[in-house]
């Protein structure tokens, strides 16, 4: 019994430890934030303010550009946008693909999925101006279009990889089943396997949103409208020079985070459910 | 209509392994042929070749005169329940009834209708709008039944129906599948390892071991002339005694029994007794002690020890060693079971007119 | 068919109800502004002119109202729109969009970047209209720093040199006019008061002790380098002195010398004139400007920045864009940057009396005006070279190796080996044979595995099998089409393209053929570089050391909390869930920030919370293993996570009879958890193990911004390496590629021999 009540403390006492750990940083973000400087000028083990001033949120919030329209919320829809179309057209892409992998047989089949994995390995820094140069090739450089078809690619090998052990896990006796009654592999996909893989979409799509709407580079460089930027390339702007904005930044990134922050409380539980599937089978 | 479905000489590989060989039968119109073997035996692998979900390495199936080689699974008007059942878990039992018709294209209120019509026939109707995690595994199982049913097949399959119920529900259903088999008049082809359940349900019995046909019969035929020592110990619980003996001028001598047996050959022999053919009596010309009892209600088995017999006691199909010293099983009436004690010398007699002979080596029947 | 049926009970109804709101919220709000702002932009009447800049804050207001006030004098002929372009990705949009016809029309940069503009050809030579003031009539150097072959390409608006701040309470007699007097003031001043606070850990800011000493960036050929020969290394141990000595704070970095001055702990601090202090020093008024001081009896001054207004080359309307440039270079708007930012004037007769600045801004503008012009005097206007981009970085190396009090020496010696690999990157023009035939042999080789496993799949079981029920070859082809193709167009052709770029040299604007070169330069470096940073091999062993503890980290983290969190006895269970997924929800930028600050020296939390520990003030990134450490917490705390989500999902799976069983047979905990569960969740484990370690060998974020390769480029993992080759040392972009190609290889090869090791434990 005592024995019992030991362990209970011991491991209330880390799991307490553990999130003081994981907050700890963030704290020091708001602090940051709601400093009326905007700047560190004292060391500190706590994070608590002496003054709290709004003003880092007021003025990320509320910009204006030139012609005094609210760029904030402009630019936060433009983040919603293309991410979100990113996302659905990247989960188009990587869904057809990954049922194609994993419930036909074709030649490259398995050469195929091992490249896909592949593409994940090659690092990132050198191969934007020959992407960029392609986009304009295609004559997608500089449109939202171009962006959301860069983002929802990029993240379609993982994608496709993730799915694919989805589809695998769900047994074929049911397509085998719909395939004796007389489906097309249309109506086996969009009417049994589609239902059946819903965690394993959601959790993808969160995938492919976050990457998509925490993306800075390629946006800055591609877009060039105040009224087109995304969230991130005015983070970005915020500390670019000689003197960055440090209050500015905190606020904003406190602000950025905050959409993605809400998306994983809510798909918490499904995500916890979701990744055996994809894992079990890769 | 009810169609024949014809072997011919059907071999299955998967790369190097092969999975069956020269399978070659044929089935008569409207009947239940049960495909029985231990697992691995390829008894699936040659029911999907019915259903087409797997190809053909030799050979021809043909349903009727129409040869299905090449015939895409949906083309056979073959209807097939899974093991699993294969139901959509995410949509309702009507759903799932209907779903073959939807896809055909059938008319709402036509689909509508039949779903009723074959919903009613397996007492599904109050179901209709469940989900099929919320059904019981019989139910479930009533649910691909019915799916099967909805598309008015030529053909069915039945892919271990039954193994995924408990013991009482199973010999419920295997009465009512039978039943319904019956008022429907379809060839089935009928995949279990239970023989059992093969014995009861079978208009006819293909053995399967080793993808090789052991042998195809009704099941009187197995179980009373087995082909084969493989048959003869998978057919039949408690299996056939296997007593290893010599025939000398038509008499079977094994340790300290005989008997006089119509025996085509002189030389070792394997000599099958079922367990309800050693016939247990006071005036038993044999003599055993019990070495162990097994009441099970209406009947019981001892287990005998009898001076100098070997046994064949090894499993169906596991063993490739001719005998093995083992226990003598006889089978008595239930309350005889509970009477001996173990320890106790009986005496017994086998009914000559129900021995069969196997090669020990080969292990075919002799005559 | 009727809809799929919806399971789930109350509470996953109303969660998930909740969800789909915020969803069609976020959708409305995408959705609903575009149209919202496009309804409400303003159409000015005229011609357009697009003018890209990356100012903010007053700059930007002050810069803003200019235009208004130009396009009000234009109105109805011409009005320009401008564009705040992030200044970390300003040149390379330059580069991306203008040679296509797009960009600006007109755009205000440093003049430092000309060079390269100038041999990508994005810039246009203004017009003769374009100047406002004659030539003469310009601060000397200015004009130059504009002008590259004989061609002027930028008007100069203001200049950016350095000069001192002081505290007017700690020198009340103003600044002493030599650094050495100033370092004799150490005593006199309170305890825990430096004499003199500046970056000591930037070339740019250090660059008046270089250049008193008689420093040069380039030898007389204005083509080698000359950084670390001559006089001037020995500034190069200045930082060290005066740290030894006390005169410098021991981190002597720009945010901290900010923070010194304005808690009046520093007595002068040396920056540039965008600075307007704050805190407590600004509400005492306690500071002043004066110009550099002297170093060993010289004047010295810094390295300017020329802040221009350019034209682009693709500008349709070069007549308009040179009327813009007069304007935004011209009196007003000197006038305007003079009284309102304090920005120096280019102008010289504006600095003489009747210059037209008389009762503009504050006393202090003047004077700071006056500092900036000495230190422009005695100061070097930057070169614009394209080669001057490589110094940076290496210079940047020895001063903070000088301020961490290594041996400054060799630290010159790597700075001389890193610019040495700069030189030699002139391309020599290979012959393309011996590469040529090792792609055609590698491509053979390609093609033959390809068509023998083409064969082997077209004969597998599985595709008879598929014939027959209809999904075979065509059949998947319209589901994997748009994938595979977008993948392959968009994912794949850069990548190989940049693989193409290893046997390729960059040169200002073209590429040249060097077969093997990079390859062997990068695996053939001389033998005694071989275990010294910045080499490949040392590199790799980091980034091997980096990735195994990181994966370590994660998964032992990752699952302990997982099995922890797990029992139902535990109290907040979907509260602990929630908040330890935290570092996963939040951007690896913002993260990596977050800890860089926290491992900061003088205001940092971690050493705030080490301070019983004697950590006060500790540099952490002095050293090579608390630099390493450093890094390493940022990622295992960005990274646990992920592998805690991973294995609560695999735990779901574990039957729950199974461990009860188990406990039934009297099994401990420790051995129901080595028998049980860890082998459960191995499985699941394996693959996110092999692809976390592939991030984490890649995670570039991390390294780049929390070390940021200190002490000398030590920490850098081969990804960081391949960006400061690419970005940072020279525009060795071949070289860059060629360090992706063995990343790449690298990584593949790790890939197969896990992947063997996975099927070997199935098997």
């Amino acid at each position: 019994m005592k024995k019992r009540v030991v362990v209970y403390v011991v491991v209330h006492a880390i799991l307490l430890f553990a999130s003081a750990v994981v907050l700890y940083p963030v704290l020091w973000v708001v602090r940051l934030a709601v400093s009326p400087s905007g700047r560190l000028t004292e060391a500190g083990a706590l994070p608590i303010p002496r003054e709290v001033s709004l003003e880092s949120f007021e003025s990320f919030v509320f910009a204006e550009d030139f012609y005094g329209r609210p760029i904030f919320f402009i630019q936060l829809g433009n983040s919603l946008l293309v991410s979100g179309a990113a996302t659905i057209v990247g989960l188009i892409f990587a869904l057809s693909a990954a049922y194609g992998f994993s419930r036909f047989a074709f030649p490259l089949k398995n050469v195929g999925m091992r490249t896909m994995l592949v593409s994940q390995m090659f690092p990132a820094v050198v191969t934007a101006v020959p992407l960029l140069f392609l986009l304009d090739v295609l004559g997608l450089f500089g449109t939202t279009a171009g962006l959301v078809l860069i983002y929802a690619t990029t993240s379609v090998p993982f994608s496709i990889w993730m799915l694919k052990g989805y589809f695998d896990v769900i047994p074929r006796d049911l397509d085998e089943s719909a395939r004796l009654d007389g489906a097309s592999s249309w109506i086996i996909f969009t009417r049994i396997l589609l239902p059946l893989v819903r965690p394993g979409i959601g959790l993808t799509a969160l995938f492919s949103f976050m990457s998509a709407y925490n993306e800075f580079i390629m946006a800055s460089v591609f877009l060039d409208d105040v009224t087109r930027y995304t969230l991130p390339v005015t983070l970005q702007q915020s500390v670019g020079g000689f003197d960055p904005s440090w209050g500015l930044f905190a606020a904003g990134s406190l602000l950025l985070s905050l959409p993605v922050v809400a998306v994983f409380f809510f798909v918490q539980r499904q995500m916890v459910e979701g990744m055996t599937a994809g894992a079990v089978k890769g | 209509m009810s169609v024949p479905l014809h072997f011919e000489h059907v071999g299955k590989r998967f790369g190097e392994t092969i999975v069956l060989s020269d399978v070659h039968f044929s089935t008569e119109p409207g009947e239940l042929v049960v495909l029985v073997g231990p697992s691995g035996c390829g008894k699936s692998t040659l029911m999907r070749l019915v259903a087409g979900l797997e190809t053909l390495s030799e050979g021809t199936i043909r349903a009727g005169d129409r040869v299905l080689d090449h015939v895409p699974p949906q083309d056979r008007d073959v209807g097939m329940v899974f093991q699993s059942y294969a139901l959509y878990p995410h949509i309702t039992v009507r759903d799932n009834l209907a779903f073959p018709l939807f896809v055909k294209k059938v008319a709402p209120d036509v689909t509508a209708k039949e779903v009723q019509r074959v919903a009613e026939m397996l007492s599904l109707v109050p179901l209709l709008d469940r989900l099929p995690k919320q059904l019981s595994g019989g139910q479930r199982q009533r649910v691909a039944i019915g799916r099967c049913l909805v598309r008015k097949p030529d053909i069915y399959c039945f892919d271990e129906p039954l193994s995924n119920l408990d013991a009482a529900l199973r010999s419920q259903i295997r009465v009512e599948l039978k039943a319904l088999q019956r008022e429907l008049g379809k060839t089935t082809i009928y995949v279990t390892h239970d023989q059992v359940e093969a014995m009861t349900m079978a208009d006819r019995i293909v053995v399967l071991h080793k993808g090789v046909v052991q042998q195809v019969g009704p099941p009187e035929e197995l179980y009373l002339r087995p082909n084969n020592r493989f048959v003869a110990r998978f057919i039949g619980t408690p299996a056939m005694n296997l007593i290893a003996g010599t025939i000398d001028a038509n008499r079977f001598i094994g340790g300290s029994i005989g008997a006089a047996v119509a025996a085509p050959r002189e030389g070792k022999v394997l000599l099958g007794v079922r367990p309800e053919h050693v016939l247990v009596r006071a005036a038993g010309r044999f003599e055993g002690t019990v070495r162990g009892i097994e009441p099970v209600g209406e009947a019981g088995y001892l287990h005998l020890a009898v001076d100098g017999l070997e046994v064949d006691t090894s499993a169906a199909g596991t063993s490739s060693e001719p005998t093995k010293k083992g226990l003598l099983c006889a089978s008595v009436p239930g309350r005889d079971a509970f009477a001996h004690r173990e320890g106790d010398v009986v005496r017994f007699d086998l009914a000559e007119d129900r021995l069969v002979l196997f090669d020990p080596d080969g292990g075919e029947r002799l005559g | 068919m009727a809809e799929p049926a919806r399971g789930g009970g109350g509470a996953g109804k109303q969660r998930s109800r909740l969800f789909w709101i915020v969803i069609a919220l976020s959708a409305l709000i995408a959705v609903a502004f575009r149209p919202l702002v496009d309804a409400t932009s303003p159409r000015p009447a005229g011609k357009r002119l697009v003018l890209w800049h990356s100012q903010r804050g007053a700059e930007k207001d002050v810069l803003e109202e200019l235009i208004r006030a130009f396009n009000a004098e234009h109105a109805g002929e011409l009005y320009v729109e401008p564009l705040v372009v992030p200044d970390g990705s300003f040149k390379d949009k330059l580069l991306r969009t203008v040679p296509r016809g797009g960009g600006p029309d007109v755009f205000i940069r440093p003049h430092n970047e000309l060079g390269e503009l100038h041999k990508e050809n994005v810039v246009r030579p203004l017009g003769a209209a374009a100047l406002p003031f004659p030539e003469q009539a310009y601060l000397d150097g200015l004009l130059e720093g504009t002008t590259l072959a004989g061609e002027r390409y930028g008007a100069p608006l203001t200049y950016k040199a350095l000069l001192l701040f002081y505290n007017t309470t700690l020198l009340p007699r103003g600044p002493p006019g030599s650094l050495e007097e100033l370092v004799r003031l150490g005593p006199t001043l309170p305890a825990g008061t430096y004499p003199l606070a500046y970056d000591a850990t930037v070339f740019f800011f250090h660059a008046p002790f270089f250049l008193a000493y008689g420093g040069r960036v380039f030898a007389d050929d204005a083509e080698r380098f000359a950084v670390f020969d001559g006089p001037a290394t020995d500034s190069f141990s200045l930082p060290k002195e005066l740290r030894a000595a006390g005169a410098i704070p021991p981190e002597p970095t720009y945010n901290e010398m900010i923070r010194l001055f304005e808690a009046g702990q520093a007595a002068a601090i040396v920056c540039g004139p965008w600075y307007t202090p704050a805190g407590d020093i600004a509400k005492k008024a306690a500071w002043d400007v004066a110009p550099l001081p002297t170093v060993r009896g010289r004047k010295t001054g810094s390295f300017v920045t020329v802040e221009a207004a350019f034209v682009s080359s693709s500008s349709t309307r070069p007549a308009e864009a040179d009327q813009l440039v007069r304007f935004l270079a011209g009196s007003q708007a000197q006038r305007a940057r003079f009284e309102r930012l304090s920005l120096p004037p280019v102008e010289r007769a504006a600095y003489e009396a009747g210059g037209g600045l008389e009762g503009l801004g504050s006393p202090l503008a003047s004077k700071l005006a006056a500092a900036e012009r000495a230190s422009l005097e005695h100061g070097l206007v930057t070169p614009s070279s394209v080669r001057m981009g490589a110094v940076w970085r290496p210079a940047d190396d020895v001063l903070k190796a000088s301020v961490a009090g290594r041996d400054v020496e060799a630290a010159l010696e790597d700075g001389r080996y890193t610019l040495d690999r700069v030189q030699t990157s002139v391309p020599t023009g290979a012959s393309p044979r011996v590469a040529g035939i090792l792609l055609a042999a590698l491509l053979l080789l390609g093609m033959v595995l390809i068509v023998r496993q083409v064969q082997a799949d077209v004969r597998s079981p599985e595709a008879g099998r598929a014939r027959l029920i209809g999904s075979w070859g065509k059949a998947a082809l319209g589901y994997l089409a748009p994938g595979v193709l977008a993948t392959i167009v968009l994912v794949f052709t850069p990548a190989i393209a940049a693989a193409g770029m290893s046997l390729f040299e960059y040169d200002g604007g073209r590429f040249v053929f060097v077969g093997l070169d990079n390859f062997r330069s990068i695996l053939l470096p001389p033998a005694d570089r071989v275990f010294e940073a910045r080499s490949f091999y040392f590199a790799l062993a980091v980034t091997v050391v980096w990735t195994l503890l990181n994966v370590v980290l994660h998964v032992t983290i990752g699952v302990a909390l997982a099995l922890l969190i797990r029992p139902a006895w535990v109290r907040f269970r979907t509260g602990f869930r929630l908040l330890l997924v935290l570092p996963w929800a939040i951007p690896n930028y913002i993260t990596a920030l977050m800890w860089k600050g926290m491992f900061n020296a003088q205001v940092g939390a971690i050493n705030a919370l080490l301070a019983p520990f004697g950590f006060e003030g500790y540099a952490w990134f002095d050293k090579f293993h608390t630099a390493f450490f450093a890094n390493l917490v940022t990622n295992t705390w960005l990274g646990f996570p992920f592998m805690m989500v991973v294995t609560l999902g695999a735990l779901t799976s574990l039957p729950k009879e199974i461990e009860e069983a188990s406990i039934l047979d009297g099994a401990s905990r420790w051995q129901r958890l080595t028998s049980i569960v860890l082998p459960h969740i191995r499985p699941a484990l394996l693959p996110s193990v092999i692809l976390g370690s592939v991030w984490t060998f890649n995670m570039f974020n991390v390294v780049y911004l929390v070390s940021g390769g200190e002490p000398g480029s030590q920490t850098d993992i081969l990804v960081s390496e391949a960006y400061r080759w690419a970005f940072e040392r020279g525009q060795r972009y071949g070289y860059a590629a060629a360090y992706s190609v063995l990343i790449f290889a690298f990584l593949v090869f790790y890939g197969r021999l896990t992947r063997r090791a996975a099927k070997e434990e199935s098997a």
